[in-house]
């Protein structure tokens, strides 16, 4: 069984949460918010590709606005397969984090 | 398109922005840079427009990395495609791609090969440093195409001539016995020099010192492997070697083994001074002994160099430059190994050879190149729906080109593994040991200009005609393809000629190369067989280098007692080698414009003539019955004769050296020296007395009955061994047959024969592996013809002829267009011959028929099969 990868799955989380607004900049804000990090904007476009590639991201080109100099949005969309895979993958996690114990300093 | 806002619109840096657009390729890009370009403009607002800018830049450098990857993601996707449909396509047509992989594969061995061969012998005494400034002096004369010069000479040049800084002699020694202990061993290669021979070429000392080494008369300089042989694991350095028992020479140095790849090379050498002192040559300005090589500060022009040269041996009246008998050039050291002068020369190497070998593989390229492109074309209009399909999906002219490009890099590659394997049996070939070293900067160009070669040649032209296919006529069917050329081109395409005339190229190179080896065998076998004595096989010659002068007679006689042995003989000289060669001859009725005439001076026993064989064809030879005839007589060969004008010989008067004596009798001209110069004049006189004569008897002669075989033979053979060692105490025991020794000249004129042989051979097989898929291919094509045909009542025959008649004729044009060049070629290279065969028709006929009877075996099995296919199968389709 194959499995997408973490920048994969944040990206999914990040349209997931977004919404109608899951264009580009947007996702990249909200990963940055998310990870804590600046992530390239090569890095997201490659990551939003590839889970589009793979069936899990839909898209639709909204309107253009003056500011994104006459260019259309693309906004992404989760799948039903997304939403699926986002869940398998919760799932594996919690079991798989359940079965172990690792000192967390937070606790 | 609204640009009106209340916000101006910022642009991002313009380049930045072209270049990611290229980067992103798909219709993503256009909202990506939308994005970006959103970005920038919070940027600019926030921190101003310069570090907006500078971000928006960064983020291109920030994204390259994925970019690229992803970029070399699809790539490689797509290279698997190519890759799976290549081996698809390998898989369906076998017999397409046998032939294909097969002749394209062995052709680029071929060339390979001969490439590293090329390489071998460009690079002869390129490994020394001052390779730029050292010249060899030859000379050239009526008489003489030289490269000795006098012994005083190169001293003289070397303290008078300003730019030359160092100047060397070298003369290569006699073969010697050298003797240390226990170990006793013939030395043949041994050279005479000065010291400054060390300075000048990269010869390095590994013991010793160069300044000291040669410096008295007694030192020698020996080569690792002599210094093992006759050392073993002593430090040789400051020992002395016995030499002929006369002299003790003091090890002064140790050199590296010369590297193979030197025009001259020797196991050891001793000063010029120990020449003089054991009087091996003459010294004086008029004695032609020496090679010299100098050495000048910087690259000079050669002829101003020479006439410096040729002015200082003026200066110094030595009398053949004075006289202008001779002149003095110089060669620089990168030309000598190619451009030997003469056969006696030292370099073995030979332009020619290599100009021909390279001609060579360009050939076979060019055949199994040819191959490619036919074979290709023939099956564009299949692989045209594969193109025609990839481009609906969008593939674009680069990528196509690439993938067929892609096919034959991956032939290159088995050629190189074909290459390295064949290796050892082409160096057993050519008597060469080349490394497969393929990561030599050298090679890998030349490699990658076969691979380009061949790429081009065999892989573009099948790829940009192909990839230039409109993809909806292919695919729609209805146009045959050779109707999407346009013009005068598609019309000569149309109708095959293209493929035909290639054929017709590649067929005219293999019936040059079938020509070419039928002259070189048959020239050969003219050569063995004007190889005067049928007994040459029975002749063992033992080098009779000692003082065995007093006991010759005892030798002889021992010898004699064993039944198989049936006479002994002895000369002054080695069988191949001339000791005398002189003009100071005189006869009976000599004109004063035969005085530049040379003879050979040979001294030999009485029973020299019986025992090699060799017919006298007027008077008598040498005999113990006449007495008289030592001291007196003398016989000449046949071309004496002629040169001196001398008629009826026998009973004239000839001197040598003012010794006059009789012509006793003529013998017939004998062959022992290379064939590549005419027999030259001879006279022979006998030793007056072998007990005093001590030095001149060089080697002895003995023919041997009975088969060379057989037990009686090897018996002799033992019995020789033990006379030797009964009279013998000092030299070691060592004998040679005759015919091989005489072969040995040859050697390198038969491993070209047989070279040639299997390059004809490989030029066939892939001139007929391009026929037989071309065959087939055309038997395919034309299946619903030879159907419709068979049922209007055409017969097999008939079939067969409408097939192969075409071949035919394009063997036959080949047959027209390869023989006047073959005829050409040969003649040139037999040229090099004094004795030569002539080029007798019947190799030009035998070649084409060969030829002809080849292709039609090929085309054969091909128009068999679809000429006795059932017409009912062939159309049914309709």
């Amino acid at each position: 069984m194959k499995f997408i990868s973490r920048s994969e799955e944040f990206a999914l989380l990040a349209v997931l949460y977004l919404q109608e607004e899951a264009y580009g900049v947007a996702i990249r804000n909200r990963l940055r918010k998310m990870t804590g990090q600046s992530w390239a904007f090569g890095a997201v476009f490659v990551t939003l590709n590839r889970l589009e590639k793979k069936k899990m991201l839909e898209s639709k080109l909204a309107d253009p606005t003056p500011r994104r100099g006459g260019k259309s949005k693309r906004i992404y969309r989760l799948t039903a397969e997304g939403l699926e895979e986002l869940a398998r993958i919760r799932r594996i996690q919690q079991a798989a984090w359940k079965s172990v114990a690792v000192s967390n300093p937070q606790r | 398109m609204k640009m009106s806002g209340k916000m101006s619109f910022r642009r991002p840096p313009r380049l930045t922005e072209w270049l990611i657009k290229r980067l992103y390729p798909d219709g993503g890009a256009y909202s990506t840079l939308g994005d970006l370009a959103e970005e920038f403009q919070a940027q600019a607002e926030e921190k101003g427009p310069f570090r907006a800018r500078l971000w928006y830049r960064l983020q291109l450098l920030q994204s390259f990395p994925y970019l690229l990857r992803d970029v070399l993601f699809w790539r490689m996707s797509m290279f698997r495609n190519y890759l799976k449909v290549a081996l698809r396509l390998m898989r369906k047509h076998e017999v397409y791609t046998f032939i294909n992989i097969t002749g394209l594969a062995v052709s680029m061995a071929c060339s390979l090969l001969i490439v590293f061969w090329v390489r071998d012998e460009t690079s002869f005494d390129k490994f020394n440093k001052n390779l730029k400034e050292i010249y060899r002096v030859t000379c050239l004369g009526k008489n003489l195409h030289g490269f000795s010069s006098p012994a005083p000479f190169a001293p003289a040049v070397a303290a008078e001539i300003p730019e030359v800084i160092e100047a060397a002699r070298v003369a290569r020694n006699p073969r010697l016995v050298f003797r240390q202990g226990e170990r006793a061993f013939y030395e043949d290669n041994g050279i005479t020099t000065d010291a400054a021979l060390f300075r000048m070429f990269s010869f390095p000392l590994i013991k010793g010192d160069t300044g000291t080494a040669l410096a008295g008369p007694l030192g020698i300089v020996i080569s690792e492997t002599l210094a093992r042989k006759y050392f073993g694991h002593q430090d040789p350095m400051g020992k002395t070697l016995d030499v002929e028992g006369r002299y003790a020479l003091t090890v002064g140095g140790v050199m590296a083994d010369i590297p193979r790849n030197s025009h001259f090379r020797f196991d050891y050498a001793v000063s010029v001074k120990f020449a003089e002192g054991a009087d091996f040559w003459g010294m004086k300005w008029g004695d032609f002994n020496f090679m010299t090589y100098i050495m000048t500060s910087g690259p000079r022009d050669e002829t101003v160099l020479a006439g410096k040269l040729n002015q200082l041996a003026i200066d110094h009246k030595c009398p053949q430059i004075v006289y202008k008998q001779l002149e003095f050039f110089v060669q620089g050291l990168e030309r000598i190994y190619l451009n030997p002068l003469g056969p006696y020369d030292i370099p073995l190497g030979n332009k020619r050879d290599v100009h021909l070998f390279s001609l060579v593989a360009l050939f076979i390229s060019l055949i199994a190149g040819i191959n490619f492109i036919n074979l290709a074309t023939a099956r564009a209009e299949k692989r045209a729906k594969e193109v025609g399909l990839r481009k609906v999906i969008g593939a674009d002219r680069r990528q196509l080109i690439g993938q067929f490009f892609g096919e034959s890099s991956l032939m290159t590659l088995l050629a190189l593994v074909l290459a390295k394997i064949a290796m050892p049996y082409f160096n057993a070939l050519t008597g060469k040991s080349l490394a497969f070293r393929v990561f030599d900067p050298g090679i890998l160009m030349s490699l990658a200009s076969i691979a380009v070669f061949v790429g081009v040649l065999a892989g573009a032209f099948p790829s940009l005609y192909l990839s230039s296919f409109q993809p909806a006529q292919v695919l729609k069917g209805s146009a045959p393809f050779v109707s999407l050329l346009k013009g005068k081109r598609a019309g000569w395409i149309k109708r095959g000629a293209l493929r035909r005339v290639l054929v017709v190229g590649q067929f005219a190179v293999s019936i040059a190369l079938i020509v070419a080896t039928f002259v070189v065998a048959q020239q050969m076998t003219f050569i063995r067989q004007k190889s005067w004595s049928h007994e040459r096989d029975k002749i063992l010659y033992i080098p009779f280098k000692e003082n065995l002068g007093p006991r010759y007679d005892l030798v002889r006689s021992e010898l004699l007692k064993n039944p198989a042995i049936v006479a002994v003989a002895a000369k002054d000289s080695l069988p191949d080698k001339i000791n005398n060669n002189t003009n100071g001859v005189a006869w009976e009725g000599k004109t004063s414009d035969q005085n530049d005439l040379y003879m050979e001076t040979i001294r030999v026993d009485v029973h020299y003539f019986e025992t090699m064989g060799m017919p006298i064809v007027a008077g008598r030879g040498f005999s113990e019955d006449f007495p008289g005839d030592l001291g007196t007589a003398f016989v000449l060969n046949e071309t004496a004769v002629r040169k001196t004008g001398l008629k009826d010989p026998v009973g004239k008067w000839f001197s040598l050296y003012g010794r006059k004596g009789v012509v006793v009798g003529v013998v017939k001209d004998t062959y022992f020296q290379t064939f590549r110069q005419a027999v030259r004049a001879q006279a022979y006189y006998p030793y007056e007395n072998m007990t005093t004569d001590v030095s001149g008897i060089d080697v002895a002669f003995i023919q041997v009955g009975g088969d060379p075989a057989g037990k009686a033979f090897k018996e002799a053979l033992a019995h020789i061994e033990k006379v030797w060692k009964s009279v013998n105490t000092m030299t070691p025991f060592e004998f040679h047959f005759l015919d091989q020794a005489l072969d040995a000249q040859y050697q390198n004129e038969t491993r070209q024969g047989r070279l040639f042989g299997i390059f004809a051979f490989l030029a066939v097989f892939i001139s007929c592996l391009g026929l037989f898929g071309l065959a087939s291919f055309t038997a395919e094509q034309k299946t619903k013809e030879i159907g419709i045909r068979k049922t209007l009542g055409a017969s097999i025959p008939d079939i067969v002829i409408l097939l192969s008649g075409d071949f035919s004729k394009a063997v036959l044009a080949a047959n027209l267009i390869s023989w006047p060049l073959a005829w050409h070629a040969m003649n040139g290279w037999l040229r090099g011959f004094a004795y030569r065969t002539s080029i007798s028709p019947w190799i030009f006929l035998g070649a084409g028929l060969a030829a002809l009877a080849i292709s039609w075996l090929t085309v054969a099995l091909q128009t068999l099969k679809s000429a006795r296919t059932n017409p009912v199968d062939a159309l049914h389709f309709e």
